[in-house]
Parts: C-alpha cells; sequence; structure tokens
C-alpha cells in the first residue's frame, strides 16, 4: 500500500469562510500538507464560532465550532497579518516552499498585498496559484460579493429550481461553494499533473458562478438548440413517474421514489398492496402517469402515510423500485450503507473531543489504504513548526514575532458572540434537536464521542 | 502553450451516465483524448436522453450527450462477445484510465473487471462510478439521482412551509458524482505520477452527493441539531431582508455586516440609519410591513433587478438576482469573460454551451463537439492499435 497522491505537496493556503476552504480540504484529504493561514487580528470569523460543540462557547469559543473544523479538518494553521510587513516578508519567504498557494479575496486584494500571481511566480516560478471566487478575476462585475444563493441564482440554478416561478429555491445546502472549492480542487490537481510533466506552474481562476453554470448545461443546450427555457419543475422528470416525495408516517418524513417504466409500475402497484386505483385507465401507461402525476399523490400518500420512510423505502426497494428515505442530515450518521463503507471518521480534536467528520475524497482506493486525518488545527497551531522547519526561525526569533503580536494563538478581534442558542429554541423553530445525541453516536461508533475526560 | 494540462493521457470511456460522462468531460476539455467505447447496436444510453433537436428523438441530438461528450471520440465496439473483447483489450493496454459504471460485478462477469484487465496494464486507473459504491448493503440496490438525493441528506432541507422537499434543477446530483469521481481519478493518477503504479478507484455517487453537506451531519455530533431551519433567503422580503419584487423580478437582499447602515444609504439617506426602525432589530422585525411599505417598497419598485444589485454591491452589500437560463448568454460579465463557447454541431446545428469553468493560464481548456456514434472507429483503431482495414470486423457486427 503507498502513501496519499499528495504527500510532499504543499499548499500555503488563505482561503477563509467556506468555499474556499472547502477547495484545500480536498487536497488535505488527499494527502497534502495544507498550510492554512489566518492572522491573529482576522481570523477565519464567522465559521470559527458558528454551532460550538455542546453549544456553549466555553472559554476559547474560535476553537469549538462544528462549522470550522467540518472545512478545515486535516490542514495545518499559521498566523500571519499580510497587512504588515512582517506578515507579508514571512509570507513571501513561504512562497519558495510550496506549491500552490490558494486564495479566494475579492479579486483586488491580492493584489493590493502585492502578492498577485506575478509577484508568487518571482519567488517561485513553478508557482501553482488558484483564486476562487465569486465571479472571477476580470470582468466588470468582478468585485461583486457572492454567498452562495447568489453563485447560483445568477447561474440559472435557482429559476429552474423549486415549487413554481413564484416559489424558487436555492439549494440551502451551500451548493454554490461546494461546487467553486470542488472545481478549484479539480483544476488544482490538473496544474499539478502538469507540473510533473513540464516542471510549470500556473494561475488557476475560477469563478462560482462559472462552475454552478457549467452544471445547467443540458438546459443551456435546449436553450440554445430549441430555443426553450427551463422552468422550476418541482420533482418532475421528463420521462419517469411517479418521481417524486410523498408524506410519511411522522412529522416532516418523506419518502422518494422513481417508477422508470411499466416493469417498475407493476412491481410498484404489487409493493403498496395493489389498490383499486393503480387499475385505473388514467394510470395505466407512462405517458399517462406524467400526465397525470398530481391525481396520483393522495393515492399514494394513502400508503406512505401508513409507514415510515424506511419502512417505504424497503417496500420499494426489495420490489426493485428506485426510492429512499430523505434522511435528514443526522440520520446519515446512522445509516447502514455510509456505516459499511466508513464514510464517516471519527477524528479526536484537543479542546472538543471526538466528533463526526465525512471523508472528504471518499472514493475507495485499492492501492492506497485511509490514513487517519489529523484534527482541525488550533488558531497558529503549527506556528512554530512550520516557521522553524521550513523558514529555520529560530527559539528566540519566533519568541519576537509572538511579543510583537505578529504571531500568536489568540484573536485580537474577537467575532461577535453568536447569539444563544439552546436545542429547546430550535425545537420551536422546527428544527428536530436530540438531547442524547452522544450516546447515540458512541453506540452507533462503537468509541466514546464527545467531550474528552 | 500545450494542448492542455491532461494532453498526455488515453481514457476509455465506457460509461453511460450523466456522472460518468461529465467526469470524462474533465478529461477532454483539459486536454486528454477521450474515446467513448458505446455498445455497436445501441449507442451509450446518455443518447437516449432528452430533450433533443426539436424535441424529435435522434441519438445524435440529445442536450445531455451534445454537452457532456463534447471533444471526445467515439467508436461503436461490442465487447461481449470474443472479438470485440479482444479489442478492447488492446486498447486497455494502452490506456491511462478506464472509466466504467456497470452495475458492480457486471465488468468482471465479462472478464473485464479491475483484477482481469490490470494484467494487461499494471499502470492503469480503472475507475468505477456506482451509485451506492462497490461494497456494502446497498451496493445492488435500483437508484435514480432523487433517490440517492433522498439518502445523502441534503434533499431534507430543500422544502418550504411544510411542503415536500425539491430537488435541485437539471441533474446536480450526477454532476457533483462527475466532479468528485474526476477528483478521485486524478488523485491515483498523481500517486501515479510518482509510483508508475495504477489502481482500482471506487466513486459513490452517494457519497459524493452527501459530501456537499452544510456542515449538517458533523454539526449534529457537536450539538444534537439534527436539522437547522430554513434560512430567510428563499422567503419573501420583510424587515429589510429576503426576496424583494422589484420593476423586472425579483433582488435577494442581504444587507450582510453592518449592513443596515449601507441599506439606508443606498436608499438614499444615509441619515435613515438612525431612524428607530433601522436601529432597532426587534422593533422592524414587528414592524416589517410598515418599515418595507416606507422604505423598502418605493426605492425597489421603480428600479430594474441589475440597478438594484449594482446600488448594493457598490455598497458593498452582496445582493443578488435570480437570472432565467435565457439571461444568461447576454449578461455583460458572462459576455466580457467569453464565457460561452460557441460550436457546431453536423446534425444540431450551431449551439452556445457553457465553457470550463477551469480557467488555467497555461493550459487553457478547449472546448469541442460531441461525435457521432462509432464516427472514430477508423481513427482511433489505426491510431492506436494499426488497424487498416475494418471490414471482417464489420461484418461480424464488433464495430
Amino acid at each position: 500500500m503507498s502513501k496519499l497522491p499528495l504527500e510532499g505537496v504543499r499548499v500555503l493556503d488563505l482561503t477563509r469562510a467556506y468555499a474556499g476552504t472547502i477547495g484545500t480540504l480536498y487536497l488535505a484529504d488527499l494527502g497534502a500538507d495544507v498550510i492554512k493561514v489566518e492572522a491573529v487580528t482576522r481570523p477565519d470569523i464567522p465559521t470559527r464560532e458558528m454551532n460550538p460543540a455542546e453549544l456553549d462557547p466555553g472559554e476559547k469559543p474560535w476553537e469549538r465550532a462544528a462549522y470550522f473544523h467540518r472545512l478545515n479538518v486535516g490542514k495545518r494553521d499559521i498566523t500571519l497579518d499580510l497587512t504588515t510587513d512582517t506578515g507579508k516578508d514571512l509570507f513571501r519567504k513561504l512562497v519558495p516552499h510550496c506549491d500552490v498557494v490558494t486564495e479566494n479575496y475579492n479579486p483586488q486584494t491580492m493584489r493590493r498585498f502585492n502578492l498577485h500571481y506575478d509577484a508568487l511566480k518571482e519567488l517561485n516560478p513553478s508557482i501553482i496559484m488558484a483564486s476562487m471566487s465569486g465571479f472571477g478575476a476580470d470582468g466588470p462585475r468582478k468585485s461583486w460579493a457572492a454567498y452562495y444563493p447568489a453563485m447560483e441564482s445568477m447561474a440559472g440554478l435557482t429559476a429552474i429550481t423549486g415549487y413554481d416561478e413564484d416559489q424558487t429555491l436555492t439549494s440551502l445546502t451551500g451548493y454554490g461553494d461546494w461546487t467553486l472549492g470542488t472545481v478549484g480542487a479539480m483544476a488544482i490537481l490538473a496544474a499539478l499533473h502538469h507540473r510533473n510533466k513540464t516542471g510549470k506552474g500556473q494561475y488557476i481562476d475560477v469563478s462560482g458562478r462559472e462552475a454552478v453554470l457549467a452544471a445547467i448545461g443540458d438546459a443551456m443546450t435546449d436553450l440554445s438548440m430549441n430555443n426553450r427555457v427551463w422552468k422550476p419543475s418541482e420533482n418532475l422528470h421528463t420521462s419517469m413517474a411517479p418521481h417524486d416525495t410523498y408524506r410519511c408516517k411522522g412529522d416532516n418524513s418523506w419518502v422518494a421514489m422513481a417508477v422508470r417504466d411499466q416493469q417498475d409500475w407493476i412491481a410498484f402497484c404489487r409493493a403498496i398492496g395493489s389498490p383499486a386505483w393503480t387499475g385505473e385507465a388514467q394510470f395505466s401507461d407512462q405517458e399517462k402517469r406524467h400526465e397525470n402525476q398530481e391525481a396520483m399523490r393522495p393515492l399514494i400518500e394513502d400508503w406512505t402515510g401508513q409507514h415510515t420512510h424506511r419502512e417505504a423505502a424497503d417496500a420499494l426497494l426489495a420490489a426493485g423500485v428506485p426510492a429512499g428515505p430523505v434522511l435528514d442530515p443526522s440520520e446519515t450518521l446512522f445509516d447502514p450503507q455510509l456505516k459499511a463503507r466508513e464514510y464517516y471518521e471519527v477524528i479526536d480534536h484537543p479542546l472538543v473531543g471526538s466528533r463526526l467528520f465525512p471523508r472528504q475524497v471518499p472514493a475507495h482506493y485499492s492501492a492506497m489504504e485511509r490514513q487517519p486525518r489529523s484534527h482541525t488545527p488550533l488558531l497558529g497551531e503549527h506556528n512554530h513548526q512550520v516557521l522553524g522547519e521550513l523558514l529555520n526561525l529560530d527559539a528566540t526569533s519566533l519568541k519576537e514575532l509572538e511579543d510583537s503580536g505578529a504571531i500568536g494563538s489568540e484573536p485580537t478581534r474577537k467575532g461577535r458572540r453568536p447569539p444563544e442558542t439552546s436545542r429547546e429554541k430550535m425545537r420551536q423553530w422546527g428544527a428536530r434537536a436530540d438531547d442524547d445525541y452522544l450516546e447515540k453516536l458512541s453506540a452507533a461508533y462503537g468509541k466514546k464521542i464527545g467531550p474528552n475526560g | 502553450m500545450s494542448d492542455g494540462a491532461l494532453d498526455d493521457l488515453l481514457i476509455l470511456d465506457l460509461s453511460h451516465g450523466l456522472a460518468g460522462a461529465y467526469c470524462t468531460k474533465w478529461f477532454a476539455d483539459l486536454g486528454a483524448n477521450v474515446v467513448m467505447v458505446e455498445p455497436a447496436d445501441k449507442g451509450a444510453s446518455i443518447r437516449d436522453i432528452g430533450p433533443f433537436k426539436n424535441d424529435e428523438p435522434n441519438q445524435e441530438t440529445g442536450a445531455s450527450h451534445l454537452y457532456l461528450n463534447g471533444g471526445k471520440k467515439s467508436i461503436s465496439l461490442s465487447f461481449e462477445n470474443d472479438e470485440g473483447k479482444s479489442l478492447l483489450n488492446k486498447l486497455i493496454a494502452k490506456a491511462d484510465i478506464l472509466v466504467e459504471d456497470e452495475a458492480p460485478g457486471r465488468l468482471g462477469n465479462l472478464g473485464l473487471g479491475f483484477e482481469d484487465v490490470c494484467t494487461l496494464n499494471d499502470k492503469l486507473i480503472y475507475l468505477s462510478i456506482t451509485p451506492f459504491g462497490q461494497t456494502g448493503p446497498y451496493r445492488d440496490y435500483p437508484s435514480t439521482e432523487l433517490t440517492l438525493a433522498a439518502f445523502s441528506g441534503t434533499l431534507a432541507v430543500r422544502a418550504v412551509n411544510g411542503k415536500r422537499p425539491i430537488r435541485m434543477g437539471g441533474y446536480q446530483g450526477m454532476y457533483i458524482g462527475g466532479r468528485i469521481a474526476f477528483l478521485s481519478a486524478m488523485g491515483a493518477l498523481l500517486q501515479r505520477d510518482v509510483t508508475e503504479e495504477g489502481q482500482h478507484v471506487d466513486v459513490s455517487l452517494l457519497e459524493a452527493i452527501a459530501g456537499n453537506d452544510m456542515a449538517a451531519p458533523t454539526t449534529y455530533s457537536y450539538t444534537g441539531i439534527a436539522q437547522v431551519p430554513l434560512p430567510s433567503a428563499n422567503a419573501r422580503g420583510r424587515g429589510g431582508a429576503g426576496r424583494y419584487p422589484c420593476k423586472d423580478g425579483f433582488v435577494d437582499v442581504l444587507p450582510g455586516i453592518g449592513g443596515l447602515k449601507k441599506l439606508a444609504a443606498m436608499l438614499g439617506d444615509p441619515g435613515l440609519a438612525e431612524h428607530e426602525l433601522f436601529k432597532n432589530h426587534a422593533l422592524r422585525a414587528e414592524k416589517a410591513e410598515e418599515f418595507d411599505a416606507e422604505f423598502m417598497e418605493p426605492f425597489f419598485s421603480t428600479r430594474t433587478r441589475a440597478e438594484i444589485v449594482e446600488a448594493a454591491q457598490a455598497k458593498g452589500m452582496p445582493f443578488s438576482y435570480v437570472l432565467t437560463p435565457d439571461e444568461l448568454p447576454s449578461e455583460p460579465h458572462l459576455v466580457e469573460r467569453e464565457f460561452f463557447v460557441d460550436i457546431e454541431h453536423p446534425i444540431a446545428g450551431k449551439l452556445a454551451v457553457p465553457g470550463s469553468p477551469a480557467r488555467l493560464s497555461e493550459t487553457p481548456p478547449h472546448l469541442s463537439v460531441a461525435p457521432q456514434a462509432g464516427e472514430s472507429n477508423e481513427t482511433v483503431l489505426s491510431e492506436l492499435l494499426g488497424l487498416t482495414d475494418l471490414s471482417s470486423l464489420e461484418n461480424q457486427g464488433v464495430l
């Protein structure tokens, strides 16, 4: 069994918040040494304070957040303030030791720091630099700020997602950010292969909005070819019917199913006990069912409503019909398939203990063994290690940097404390919240999940 | 300049679905020689997905095929008989990556599983893309993009007002799968750059989709909160946040950090920031209708989406608006960045398709037209295997 593919690849990572940190998360999962650069004057807040363990901000609220931990696991962390000469100088000295520099600032920012690609190339001719932004490095709207809804809505995805034209939906899962970060990582891997062949680095410009737009290529091709504009189409499919989510027994519980063809339909009817309505002429073939799908909903819900989402899906799957319980995110932690493939990894963090993290590159490789990932780094945790090893700074110089406030492990600018919340309050707002989550997870994973000690 | 970052690679694409096609599109756009290996009698099944040109079913004009298979070659080769299989094996011996999305075990039953073909080419990366992966209790379950989304935990939150959950438009689950498949194969390739060894890469679409998770499962292990209630982004605007109607559509209003002061300035009167409805969040929530009628509506109802968002962005507020697909090709920023690429297909005609979102300065991606079924039989087999007379293979129904 070999080592991980990116072992020996070092990434100097200026990304913050969401999209960019996702990009380097893939690289860390593949074995790269990702050195996250924060500043004590400007740590990666707010993600560093969102959803703290046990909803308790504790004494170091910036070290307890589920969000930040999820997005930065397996990386190292140093603090450098790029708005100061010392910070810039140290950063410049690190560049020759690195293979990739990543950032997701507004496109003007790296230029303002004088750390744009042309400047970095002077320091390291084979450097690969990747910029991940909402709208890209040039063009009239390059400086527009974009969170994930903007990347989706301005890419046409929101317009084709939802119940109808008056109620379109964004992903609500950060899809624009995931897409931007993933495409950033893909481009970096391609550039690394090119560098392996030629020794040459390059500059990569990825726009999140374009990354999403490339994923509705079917709609854009239909527009170009047939002048048809796709609309929000609920869960309708071009040929399959029924093809939707149906209400199950219990609170806010749903099952998804898809009847692909007549054979599936026969199996579906049998699985739900062949009620009389399934013999009606209006549902007799795929075309008619497609047309009369709405009429089927209450009839199908007569059956699904008597079952939990799991029971309904299991009955359909056993009959050979594609189906799936609409799991809420927490239920995936207990799902037999994901458990069997060890999709979630238990990682122990010095301040919050053992928690669960998905494998960001979930593939199973025949010639690479999965490695345990290191815990999400504390702010500045690797200042000494990185600056000592790479720049040969001795203890005295490191102490001077610390004393002057150039590096450190505590934010000088605290974030605004996230509003106090509680599981009780979340339940009132309609969320499901379990008080016994640590017990449930510990039982499922066969080890103690939760704070150490 | 080279022909692309991946121009040294030969990819054999045996896949039928959208995820495999999007994965190999990435290789093609980045310069690899991607050869679709399609069943001689019926073609890859992606060709059967509509819509088609003029809505007339035609294996050459499906929108998904035209977009996702651009820049690839196609050979029609049935490998369920000995001649076809032997020909495929010769191609595998030369390939860098084989991509397949058959049900687990199916190619193994034909003697074409990873274990069978790795002896022909020890550098081969064999990428398998399946709904649930090659192992585990669900591996043989039937599925579609919708049912995978359900299992992934990412569908549940996309619902409003107690209505049923709705999938994202298009085929996002399959596009996510294609991205993760590409990325996973690149991991194996970069390792091979060092070790010179190939391997089997087993990608599960379910796991790929689950990975786009808004941190929710991890958050549960920190807080016990299973599902975060719907953020306001999709709700009708109230009290200065959410989706507001304007002259030509809707604007998503998101004042962001320090926002109400900026909002006041944008509305044309910075002094409004001192108004109690701007300063007092609780009061504004209580009197949202009054706030909207007095401050938001007069400004919004007289301006276009672009005007409002332009003004907001100039003040540092990340407003955005919903563009419909037909508005994209002429959107000024995309035009200036030359994002759309014109291609000309012999049957479908002139098409403008989205370009590659990965802009690599030294090895820019290059898009091209999708192949007709079997159109590359002669070139591929002569270039790669030195075969010149294909007539006997054609007569046997292999090609």
